[in-house]
């Protein structure tokens, strides 16, 4: 064989029923090595001088092929598999998930704690709106414990907020972690001092439990809404200057107050509250409760007086209560009113008003023109109508009360 | 020599030159027949099963304006070489036993 051409043609021939790629790479392989040898200063006739007979490669390249090229399909299979899925691949891709849920994770307690921190100013907020009244901030022992209480949620709500946080933070570095190979350019800013916060609010939290445990509301609940204890609601004081008052704006909302002057005159004001009672009382002295009834109880008043002089108790409710019937009566078995040159209005904004009067008690009334003793009356019903005085004549002496619309 | 002996020690050579320096067809089959004489061009048959094999593996390099496909030697071919080394140092002291035996200087 004399000429290159007619070698390779030869070989490539030989090689047809080989897959292209072998009689590809064979070309390759002897047409660079002619080159080479040209180039080193061959000739061609002395080139093919060294070359073996096309046959003789062809049938060993043949037999190699069946011998090993099998294997080397499965290899390459197998290889192009493992680019794709590598270990390394593999690992990666697990942290680049991982990193993405706790990111998602981080995400989420980061929200619910600022979801927290926005509660416990709502909380506390809550907290001031339900002992505000028109007459500002009244500090009472309920109040307070009320206040407390708020503050012990905004605390627990802080911790709880600060402990999210700090899980946020956790999953955050956890998260950073897991994806600095992936992104290295990811890098967030982890200096996170939490302490002060946990020392803060647990400082308000121990503060605000002490004052709710120690608080009267927490210590029976049920007494603060059916009874008092004169003493430790005592809002006047003694040294409130009785003759210097005419009127006084009490916001008594969910709350008992006892207003103690003189023991000359007792008036006990019961009554059930749904929101607001306004109560504007004014007298030289005397002893004025207030307390809230049972639900479902329609107010009824009950009044105690010794007071010699002038009483005026006005009493201001709001529109949505509704006082068309107002039960005085007594609690016990008898009412005593000893009402000397006492004149005794009743303002309100309906003209109707039903006394009644029911059961076997008497009513004694006890003036300077004398002693009254009104009987057992049952179902009786004066219809007041506006303006007017009315003469409630008992045994031929008489007790006068005025009714008339609250003009605003 | 017998064609199966060459046979036998072509792989050896082969690997062994690549180990030395990455290198191209033509100037293995140089290094090669300096050593052993065979055909140049059976070489290529050697190179392509030593690849199949996984022994040893190719990349392109520019030359002349042409590609130029080296042949450099893997961890396997390293390992296969070591334990080709192994067989050479038994095989030689069946040669000096034969040697010995027949008084060959």
């Amino acid at each position: 064989m004399n000429n290159y051409q007619d070698f390779l043609n030869t070989l490539l021939a030989d090689l047809d029923e080989l897959p292209v790629f072998v009689s590809e790479n064979t070309k390759e392989f002897y047409d660079s090595y002619y080159l080479d040898a040209k180039e080193s200063g061959l000739n061609e006739s002395e080139i093919l001088e060294k070359f073996e007979s096309p046959e003789t490669i062809s049938s060993q390249i043949k037999l190699d092929y069946y011998l090993y090229q099998p294997k080397q399909a499965k290899k390459v299979f197998l290889g192009l598999f493992r680019n794709v899925f590598t270990r390394q691949a593999a690992i990666s891709s697990g942290k680049f998930v991982l990193g993405i849920v706790t990111y998602l994770f981080a995400i989420l307690f980061y929200l619910l704690n600022l979801l927290l921190k926005v509660g416990s100013i709502a909380v506390l907020g809550s907290g001031i709106y339900l002992i505000y009244s028109d007459y500002g901030l009244i500090l009472n022992p309920q109040t307070i414990s009320i206040l407390a209480t708020s503050l012990v949620a905004l605390s627990l709500f802080m911790l709880v907020a600060i402990l999210f946080e700090w899980m946020s933070f956790l999953l955050r570095k956890v998260n950073v972690n897991l994806l600095r190979d992936e992104f290295r350019k990811l890098k967030q800013p982890l200096k996170k001092k939490l302490k002060p916060g946990v020392v803060i609010y647990g400082i308000v939290l121990l503060i605000s439990m002490i004052g709710v445990l120690t608080s009267p509301v927490y210590q029976d609940l049920t007494k603060i809404w059916m009874s008092i204890e004169p003493s430790e609601f005592r809002i006047v004081t003694e040294t409130f200057d009785v003759t210097d008052i005419n009127e006084l704006y009490l916001d008594v909302r969910h709350t008992n107050i006892q207003i103690e002057y003189a023991d000359v005159s007792e008036i006990e004001v019961y009554y059930e509250l749904p929101e607001y009672f306004d109560l504007n009382y004014s007298t030289h002295d005397g002893v004025l409760r207030i307390q809230e009834v049972e639900n479902n109880e329609i107010p009824y008043l009950e009044f105690f007086t010794r007071h010699e002089g002038t009483l005026d108790l006005i009493i201001k409710l709001p529109e949505d209560i509704q006082l068309d019937n107002i039960k005085i009566k007594s609690v016990g078995s008898n009412m005593e009113l000893s009402i000397r040159e006492v004149n005794l209005e009743i303002e309100t904004s309906t003209s109707i008003i039903n006394l009644e009067y029911t059961g076997e008690y008497n009513l004694d009334l006890q003036t300077d023109r004398g002693v009254v003793t009104v009987g057992n009356v049952t179902d009786t019903t004066y219809i007041l109508d506006e303006s007017n005085l009315y003469d409630i004549e008992v045994d031929g002496v008489s007790t006068v009360i005025s009714v008339h619309q609250i003009i605003e | 020599m017998n064609i199966q002996m060459k046979k036998g020690v072509l792989d050896s050579l082969v690997l062994n030159v690549i180990n030395k320096k990455d290198t191209y067809g033509y100037q293995l089959s140089q290094d090669v027949s300096k050593i052993l004489t065979v055909a140049e061009t059976a070489l290529y048959p050697v190179l392509r099963r030593l690849e199949m094999q996984d022994l040893l593996k190719t990349y392109s390099k520019e030359y002349n304006g042409r590609l130029r496909k080296y042949y450099t030697i893997t961890k396997k071919g390293k390992k296969m070489l070591n334990s080709h080394i192994e067989d050479l140092i038994e095989l030689k002291g069946i040669i000096e036993n034969i040697m010995e035996d027949n008084d060959y200087e």
